[in-house]
């Protein structure tokens, strides 16, 4: 048999993936005969297994060894013990049927006199657990928190807080071990517990709540503390620890629906400024603490002034921290989801913010565009509007700069920002200018520019545009604009004249349209037709007319049915009398765009929103979703699972709180528990009889692709065991594209208990499989 | 801190080492590993170490040749994931005694028993490097306790 270390050196040697792949699938053919072999030693085995091992990480197919990584675990020897252990975690997961055999093994090996093979049963257990192996194997497993071998105490912690993720109604044995772990020194027993903590606390919060002030402590001794060289990371005390017992706090300090004493809460507010005040925000460990902290402070419902200021000046110093686009990451993510709360405050870093535009990342980029759009008011619209066009004018981002154009676009329309009129369209020419291939909706930048009364004004904005486009025809946005700004407009263009002196005449006119017609782009040429049509009243001359003509006559052999009808139709209006083609082809009403008239606040809040879902997704959310989004903004209800749902803004909230008033009624009960890029969750109180401690709750599910049909999607929600479930079947497995679905919940148990919610969902889309899973508690509503 | 997996990936895209903490099926960590390597080696170096995959964020780091890629839900603290990647690098170095990328490919047994004691189902169960080196030389005497048995045998 070929050792290991030969097997790897000819697949690393093999000159082609042909070659590679007849090496590999000649040696996994080879360790499967081998295993069929009895009199194979111990040692023959466990080279078998390393080469199982390597085939795993390359990818390959190893199911054929499990029960070999079972039987080599069994063995009596500790070489043969460990590696056998170490091929169970990688090869075989909790779903597979061989974990049955396994459970024999490791229940021995949790008491076996040896620590570390105990250690390698705990290790193995965490990684591979299913409902049967925590059912069976708990006892065991507690047995160790009886000991003092720290070591194994550690694993036990985390192997115990998996289990209770598989039978959550398990966690009334290990309540009792919380107290005296937490007094425990050793920072890795404490990681645990802090771990098993965490889990609980979605299980049953109540009873967690008197351990918050051993937990500060440990925190406060943490900073104290910071010469501890075995935990010591560049000069602060055991980030890991640190980060873990901030994480552990904030679910308790975040959580509306428990009742925590005031004296926490000061005592909880001290620890934080202290930390804030105390850790290096230069080195990268401090970075990572104060990234905790801050989140944890935008988290707190009713969050002190100072602090809020504090964590968002905290913020503003992770982002002056030159060079490193890491924190300006995180930084500018959670500079967004604040800005609502504290505009003014966020605005105070607006240079830094600004900087965040030069960026080599994207990701970076495009967070500091919507955090400049999301600070931007009449104070600093001046300083804004030309750094960013400054960025578009170097941006090659097709994305972007639609993203810049939509959103300048949407400024310029709102009369209460704009300093004047000539700022107004000197900035739309630049926009235009820097950005005329990359518009998405050309209608309101022409809203804009028609809407218009001043007519030096209009003449200056029409000079301008067809300067731009003459100078370059690319600019497929600008085309458009240009084309129909000639339709309706032309004859304020005659007699004007280009930067190079040449005045602009009738046939200058004509031509550029003409060359148009060589991009060979239907749409457009759709609306040349029209343009050129509008021409024949306003231009004069004979050669004019024949070159209208022409220009018609050409656009008859489009392969574009539309356009073919239309210039046959035109051919004979051409030839109708002035009278009629003056009624007919006479200047139509510019369009209308609805300028909002909402409050710059809640321009903020749908710029956030924008930023959130992409800017084409954006356009298309009807008005439901844009409620469901507003209570969503506007719901106290923290939410532990993935989407991040913030406090409130009380300006904020009575804009909205009127908007509702408009709406039906009937909304207000929606709550809005996950979304995510695919779906969201919504949940309605249907009924509820406090009496018996029984209530209804309808869930929605929303698809909110607007490409993907999401099938087979099944959702499965579990409550605390004191509580009953019953959840009627799907009426449909598969939600069509834009389209909900509806489940009825019916929870009974205790009158006056809360109600949380551990919800999974399964679903595949675009021919992905996808799991979520996220707890949800309802805030303010008990049985 | 839930670590969902934990990717070495070489620079020519070779995966030197994989551990999964989620139970997903071989087909989906193929894909998963295939659309990572994309992703990660078209990043430019002055990019963040950050980026959105899916669902979730994926944090890496290039140690020399070698790329350390994790993946990691949206709510958790990306910082703190490069530090811990970085832990671990420090701790495998100083195991190898300077390591290369040709010591993680033959002994990646090693690095996977040093990975199982720093990190258990996603969590960092040791915060103190000495410590989890301590452990993996007392296993080492074991071992090799065991080795000599064979031999007198």
């Amino acid at each position: 048999m070929s050792s290991l270390r030969s097997f790897i050196k000819s697949v690393r040697s093999s000159k082609t993936l042909a070659d590679e792949r007849s090496i590999i699938q000649r040696e996994s053919a080879a360790i499967r005969t081998s295993f069929k072999d009895v009199s194979i030693t111990h040692t023959q085995r466990r080279i078998l297994i390393s080469k199982l091992i390597y085939l795993y990480i390359l990818g390959e197919k190893t199911h054929f060894g499990q029960i070999e990584c079972i039987n080599l675990l069994s063995s009596p020897k500790f070489a043969d013990k460990r590696l056998g252990y170490l091929a169970t975690m990688l090869l075989i997961d909790e779903n597979q049927e061989v974990l049955t055999l396994l459970t024999n093994s490791i229940q021995l090996d949790l008491h076996h006199p040896n620590n570390f093979i105990q250690g390698l049963a705990l290790s193995t257990l965490g990684n591979v657990m299913s409902i049967e192996l925590a059912n069976d194997l708990y006892h065991d497993v507690e047995i160790i928190l009886k000991g003092n071998n720290n070591y194994l105490i550690k694993k036990a912690l985390i192997v115990i807080a998996k289990i209770l993720e598989k039978n959550q109604d398990l966690y009334e044995i290990f309540l009792k071990y919380i107290d005296s772990l937490l007094s425990n020194s050793n920072h890795s027993v404490l990681l645990g517990i802090l771990k098993l903590i965490r889990v609980i606390y979605f299980i049953e919060s109540d009873i967690l709540i008197k351990y918050i002030p051993k937990i500060i402590d440990i925190l406060k001794n943490l900073i104290a503390n910071s010469n501890n060289p075995e935990y010591d990371t560049m000069g602060i005390n055991d980030p890991f620890l640190q980060i873990s017992t901030i994480k552990t706090l904030s679910l308790f300090f975040t959580d509306n629906s428990l009742k925590i004493n005031q004296h926490y809460k000061d005592l909880m507010n001290d620890v934080l400024t202290t930390i804030i005040s105390y850790t290096s925000y230069t080195k990268p460990v401090g970075a990572s603490i104060l990234y905790e902290t801050v989140k944890f402070i935008f988290n707190i419902p009713d969050l002190d002034q100072s602090l809020k200021i504090l964590g968002i000046n905290t913020l503003g110093q992770l982002l002056s921290v030159k060079d490193n686009n890491n924190n300006r990451y995180i930084a500018l993510n959670l500079l967004l989801k604040v800005v609502e709360l504290e505009p003014l405050a966020v605005q105070r870093h607006q240079q830094l913010i600004i900087s965040c535009l030069n960026d080599l990342d994207i990701s970076i980029k495009r967070r500091a565009l919507e955090l400049s759009f999301a600070i931007l008011d009449n104070s600093n619209i001046r300083i804004l509007i030309r750094e960013i066009l400054t960025f578009l004018q170097n941006s090659n981002e097709k994305d972007l700069k639609s993203y810049i154009i939509e959103n300048i676009t949407n400024i310029l329309n709102k009369s209460e920002l704009i300093p004047n009129e000539s700022w107004k369209f000197e900035t739309l020419i630049k926009l235009n200018k820097l950005g005329g291939d990359s518009i998405n909706n050309p209608t309101k930048i022409l809203s804009l520019i028609l809407n218009n009364k001043d007519l030096e004004m209009k003449k200056f904005i029409l000079l301008k545009f067809f300067q731009i486009g003459q100078d370059d025809f690319n600019k497929i946005g600008l085309n458009l604009i240009n084309v129909y700004l000639i339709g309706e407009y032309g004859e304020l263009l005659l007699n004007q004249k280009l930067q190079d002196n040449t005045q602009i005449t009738e046939d200058l006119i004509l031509i550029y349209l003409n060359n148009l017609l060589s991009l060979q782009d239907d749409y457009l040429n759709s609306y040349i037709i029209t343009s050129i049509l509008k021409l024949s009243i306003k231009f004069s001359t004979a050669k004019s007319q024949n070159k209208i003509v022409e220009i018609v006559n050409y656009l008859k052999n489009s392969i574009d049915l539309n356009i073919q009808i239309n210039s046959s139709i035109y051919l004979n209006l051409i030839n109708e009398s002035n009278d009629i083609k003056l009624k007919i082809l006479s200047k139509i009403p510019p369009p209308i765009i609805k300028i909002p008239t909402e409050s710059l606040a809640l321009i903020r809040s749908n710029t956030i929103s924008s930023s959130s879902s992409s800017s084409h997704h954006q356009k298309k959310l009807i008005k439901t979703e844009d409620l469901l989004d507003l209570i969503n903004d506007n719901d106290t209800v923290k939410n532990n699972g993935t989407s991040s749902t913030l406090g409130i803004n009380n300006n904020n909230q009575d804009i909205l709180q009127d908007l509702f008033e408009d709406s039906t009624s009937s909304n207000l009960k929606l709550i809005q528990a996950f979304i995510n890029s695919d779906l969201n969750i919504s949940f309605e109180i249907k009924s509820q009889n406090k009496s018996t401690g029984e209530i209804l709750i309808k869930t929605f599910i929303k698809n909110l692709s607007n490409l993907n049909e999401i099938f087979k999607f099944q959702l499965l929600i579990a409550v605390p065991k004191t509580q009953k479930l019953t959840i009627n079947s799907n009426n449909a497995n598969n939600i069509p594209i834009n389209q909900l679905i509806q489940q009825d919940l019916k929870i009974i148990g205790n009158p006056g208990s809360n109600i949380k919610l551990r919800v999974k969902i399964n679903y595949s889309i675009d021919g992905i499989d996808k799991s979520e899973t996220f707890d949800y508690k309802f805030a303010n509503l008990t049985l | 801190m839930t670590i969902k997996f934990l990717l070495l990936l070489s620079k020519q895209g070779k995966v030197r080492l994989s551990k999964w903490y989620d139970p997903v099926p071989q087909t989906h960590k193929t894909k998963t590993i295939k659309e990572l390597t994309a992703l990660v080696l078209s990043r430019r170096s002055k990019m963040c170490n950050i980026s959105e995959y899916k669902d979730y964020k994926i944090i890496y780091r290039r140690y020399a040749s070698l790329f350390f890629i994790c993946g990691i839900n949206n709510d958790e603290n990306e910082l703190e994931t490069l530090e811990i990647i970085h832990r671990f690098v420090e701790i495998i170095d100083k195991w190898f005694k300077n390591i290369c990328e040709l010591d993680i490919i033959f002994n990646f047994e090693k690095i996977y028993q040093i990975l199982d004691e720093y990190i258990l189902s996603g969590e960092v169960q040791e915060s103190s490097k000495k410590e989890v080196l301590k452990k993996m030389e007392m296993m080492e005497q074991f071992e090799n306790v065991d080795q000599l048995e064979n031999v007198i045998v």
